[in-house]
């Protein structure tokens, strides 16, 4: 019984979906707190077994304290966006059962992905996922915005699977299987690596590009965020990036770990492209979500530097900064959902203007967590790109080290336009203020948990380290 | 004698004391309560600073008082704190110069009062932080955290242009600062240690140093500033309040030539030999061009920011002179560079009160209407202006002197610089102090109220005591100093 938490996961989804049945009032409500309690129980059952390691169903899956990881990590940030819609209030059309039980599908998608040991359990999962994510993004149905969101991240993700799936039919075609540890075997066992296998292999990572929004493959990202409604986008911008990673990580140091030659270079293109991009495109946004964006793209091509040596060490930097990223992301997610004038949500940066005037226990949260995305210490920000840049000058990549840095003050730049619109601008029309004490509490404790972790990082070192290693045992 | 952990604490008790000032009930413009646990701390805290110079063992070259604790999970990587001569005295001057902030904010009303106030009491920890880290990376924390107080008071209490100005200092000084990281983070990977006094063993290959020492360059010169890279500094000062001008020009400026002194001249000698005759440029044009500059301004507080640039242009020659008489006199400079900047900032700030022009054509005759003020500002004049028997006389001498046997062009023409000094200075006192009273200033003739006559006496008196006792501070430097100019051959040219 080793498969449990996706298994329990599935079944608790499907008691879930009958009960939601046979609901009258308030039905998403109680489904929500129905979710989180699934979630937590099926945090218990992946934290139990974090230390195990077996290949399962015919290699088709892999148990390890890596992938358990990870997937307690989506756990948590999946279980914080359903929170979130419960403490917030949403707009009529995601009052649904159907919205929580469709987060629940996408939650079994991106586990599934996690623990993925082959390229067709990979791909399921993929698009398991995926189609969850369509929908929820063009949930709001009466929203002009959000259904142009849903096509257009439908028609973008479509065209990533069909590159996906011609990358790994190429792969198949060459080697003759399409489990990881085959595809490892063969390709320590030869000397020259047939040029298709390799097109099959960029053709994959294009594809996990387009899932990441890495730059240039990130053209869908700014107009899914902006149109998806708020609590699609803290969901979409946190828990799906994380399992694509995982992912990513595990195709490229597991299977592909001996031609890091060739794949490095294409990370490195897509780092520089991602970071210049996300910096750069930033600048002029006036839409916050749409900035949110950028500045995930920023993040993600300063996360990818990581993986380019493709050694434990990256690995490790990348699981720390995944977890600093999300704090501040949820963080930032938890007010853009809060964001309200006369009853309306506006997501524009001049709503922000005089925030502390009306909010000062917000606003000085949020400028933590904006001082800590551009990577100011001594906020956990600063923490994962020292960590990163660690890696890359490990590595004698000083280029990209100068890129990363010089993009990051760019970046730095509007995070602090964030800030001075908050705390310099007066107020045009004040924001209604916040009601709800769960989100103040929320907010506190993320911008808190920024603040602090100066003080400890040894603890997330040596946890994350101790993660990674099971990534590497197969080796 | 006590053995107390004095560096922990002194960075610590502006952190409880920002608990409390944030704590504080009321939140207007003049909220009493968060003013008296802001001088409390800041009060108690430099109390305490004066432990360091009272324990402190003039003969040991090394690291004193030193604190290391686990951080990373690395050996080599320690949260580390510790202070030598060279560092000494900055954090007193830290400490000494926020408690005179916070002296002279005490009658005033300000919107946000009690924010302002931490944001003081939170900078003052991260000085402390920078000052006494004797490992790179806990150097680099606090070095870059000294941003965020300090973005925030020129931004939100600034003056019209606030914002373009905040933005100004934050991007030039992080663009600076970031560069630093990619060197240091280099330095862990070459020689598995970031600890200061360790570094001070390796020897690096001549041309990594070259590109370290660029690195450390890119930083200290935007911080210090020197001349191609001193545009933010006007603009910062201008507008940031009048405290904020005091703690920008009087400690934030000496973090780039502490940084000189600490990394570029004691880690990498040879760059530094080779760069020395670079820094002799940048300074000689620094010393000349701003004060050129400074001649023709019409704000008083843009001509002390331009004033700031030529005189740090000292303490560049200074550093890089690297013999006793050059280091001694650029930490003079430094040191009364901060004292006098701080206390003419002040003044400007108490003119500016009274009559919220900062124009220099508004005024005239002042001294007619203030005539102790007059008095003092003329101290302080004559202290900037490098006056004998004020600190700036002390500072300019070793500093020329320790040129002029490098090379003799080099000190004519810095030499000038004074000059220039004397006449921007004496001109912007005739302007302002002397002369017909101006109409403008006909109604209003405040008094000096007690808290500014405090602050102006201990200012004066400390001018005065450096500038004729400056060995006082010269006898805690010297034996660090010694190790340092050690690493270099006697002659340079």
């Amino acid at each position: 019984m080793i498969f449990i938490p996706e298994i329990f996961m599935s079944l608790g989804f499907l008691v879930i979906l009958i009960i939601s049945v046979f609901l009258k009032k308030n039905s998403h409500i109680i489904v929500g707190y129905l979710s989180l309690i699934l979630i937590f129980l099926t945090q218990f059952f992946v934290l139990k077994d974090i230390f195990l390691f077996e290949e399962i169903f015919n290699s088709f899956f892999v148990i390890d304290s890596f992938g358990s990881f990870l997937k307690s990590i989506i756990l948590i940030s999946a279980g914080l966006v359903i929170y979130f819609y419960l403490i917030v209030k949403n707009e009529i059309s995601l009052q649904r059962p159907e919205f929580l039980l469709i987060t629940l599908i996408a939650i079994i998608g991106m586990m599934l992905m996690v623990s993925s040991n082959d390229l067709l359990s990979l791909f399921v999962s993929l698009e398991l996922q995926s189609l969850a994510l369509y929908i929820l993004v063009s949930f709001s149905k009466d929203d002009f915005n959000s259904s142009e969101a849903g096509v257009k991240y439908f028609v973008i993700g479509s065209l990533s699977t069909c590159i996906f799936l011609f990358g790994s039919s190429l792969i198949y075609g060459i080697i003759g299987s399409t489990n990881f540890s085959e595809i490892s075997q063969f390709i320590s066992d030869q000397y020259n690596l047939p040029t298709l296998l390799i097109i099959g292999l960029i053709f994959i990572l294009v594809s996990l590009s387009l899932k990441i929004s890495a730059a240039p493959f990130h053209m869908w990202t700014p107009d899914v965020y902006q149109g998806a409604p708020s609590i699609v986008t803290a969901f979409l911008s946190t828990a799906p990036k994380i399992a694509v990673f995982a992912v990513l990580i595990r195709l490229l140091v597991y299977p592909f770990g001996e031609i890091i030659i060739d794949w490095g270079k294409i990370i490195i293109i897509l780092s520089i492209a991602s970071m210049i991009i996300g910096s750069l495109g930033a600048l002029k946004q006036d839409d916050l979500k749409r900035l949110m964006a950028y500045s995930t793209i920023n993040h993600i091509g300063f996360i990818l530097m990581a993986l380019v040596p493709g050694s434990e060490d990256g690995i490790t930097a990348i699981c720390i900064y995944l977890i600093f990223y999300l704090t501040m992301n949820l963080g930032v997610f938890l007010f853009i959902l809060n964001m309200r004038r006369d009853q309306i949500n506006v997501t524009k940066i001049k709503d922000l203007s005089g925030l502390y005037k009306t909010e000062p226990v917000i606003a000085g949260c949020l400028a933590i967590i904006f001082f800590s995305m551009a990577g100011i210490p001594p906020l956990a920000g600063f923490i994962g790109k020292l960590l990163v840049l660690n890696i890359v000058i490990d590595n004698n990549l000083f280029f990209l080290a100068i890129i990363a840095v010089v993009t990051s003050v760019i970046a730095a730049f509007y995070y602090i336009r964030l800030i001075k619109s908050m705390f310099f601008d007066s107020p045009t029309d004040e924001l209604d203020l916040l009601t709800n004490p769960q989100s103040k509490l929320l907010m506190t404790l993320l911008s808190f948990f920024n603040l602090t972790v100066i003080l400890y990082p040894q603890f997330f070192l040596n946890l994350c380290a101790s993660i990674t290693l099971s990534l590497f045992a197969l080796k | 004698m006590l053995n107390l952990p004095i560096l922990p604490i002194l960075i610590c008790i502006p952190l409880i004391g920002l608990i409390f000032i944030l704590l504080s009930s009321e939140n207007d413009d003049f909220s009493i309560q968060s003013k008296r646990s802001a001088l409390w701390t800041s009060g108690s805290n430099f109390l305490l600073s004066l432990y360091l110079p009272y324990n402190f063992d003039k003969d040991i070259p090394h690291f004193q008082f030193v604190n290391s604790f686990g951080w990373f999970n690395s050996d080599n990587l320690k949260f580390s704190l510790g202070v030598d001569g060279i560092s000494m005295p900055f954090i007193v001057l830290s400490t000494f110069l926020i408690l005179l902030c916070i002296i002279f904010i005490y009658p005033q009303s300000k919107k946000n009062m009690r924010m302002y106030l931490a944001s003081f009491i939170l900078l003052e920890s991260f000085l402390i932080g920078t000052f006494s880290s004797i490992d790179l990376f806990s150097f680099y924390i606090f070095f870059e955290s000294i941003l965020i107080p300090m973005y925030l008071i020129i931004g939100f209490w600034g003056g019209e242009r606030r914002i373009y100005s905040a933005y100004k200092f934050f991007l030039y000084t992080l663009l600076g600062s970031v560069l630093m990281l990619i060197a240091i983070i280099f330095l862990y990977q070459e020689y598995g240690t970031t600890s200061i006094p360790r570094l001070f063993d390796f020897s690096l290959p001549f041309y990594i140093q070259i590109w370290l020492w660029l690195a450390f360059f890119a930083s200290f010169a935007v911080k210090i500033p020197m001349w191609p890279f001193h545009t933010w500094l006007p603009d910062a000062h201008v507008e940031a309040p009048t405290e904020g001008s005091v703690i920008l020009a009087g400690i934030l400026l000496k973090l780039g030539g502490y940084g000189f002194i600490r990394f570029n001249l004691s880690i990498l000698p040879d760059a530094s030999i080779f760069f020395t005759p670079f820094i002799y440029f940048l300074s000689v044009i620094a010393i000349i061009y701003t004060s050129l500059i400074a001649l023709v301004q019409d704000d008083m507080k843009k001509l002390i920011a331009y004033s700031s640039v030529a005189h740090m242009g000292f303490v560049t020659l200074g550093i890089f002179s690297s013999n006793m008489q050059g280091l001694h006199g650029a930490i003079i400079q430094m040191v009364s560079h901060g004292i006098i900047s701080g206390a003419l900032f002040f003044a400007i700030g108490s003119i500016y009160n009274r009559y919220k022009t900062k124009e220099i054509n508004f005024f005239g005759g002042l001294g007619n209407r203030m005539s102790r003020f007059s008095v003092f500002f003329l101290i302080f004049t004559l202290g900037a202006i490098g006056f004998p028997g004020t600190s700036g006389f002390v500072g300019e001498y070793l500093t020329l002197m320790s040129v002029f046997s490098k090379s003799t062009t080099v000190a004519f023409l810095s030499a000038t610089g004074v000059i220039l000094a004397a006449s921007y200075m004496l001109i912007l006192y005739k302007r302002v102090f002397l002369g017909v009273t101006n109409p403008n200033i006909e109604k209003k003739s405040e008094k000096l109220n007690i808290y500014e006559l405090v602050t102006y006496s201990i200012l004066t008196i400390v001018i005065f005591i450096i500038g004729l006792k400056p060995n006082l501070l010269l006898d805690y430097t010297s034996s660090s100093l010694n190790r340092i100019i050690q690493l270099y051959p006697i002659s340079i040219f």
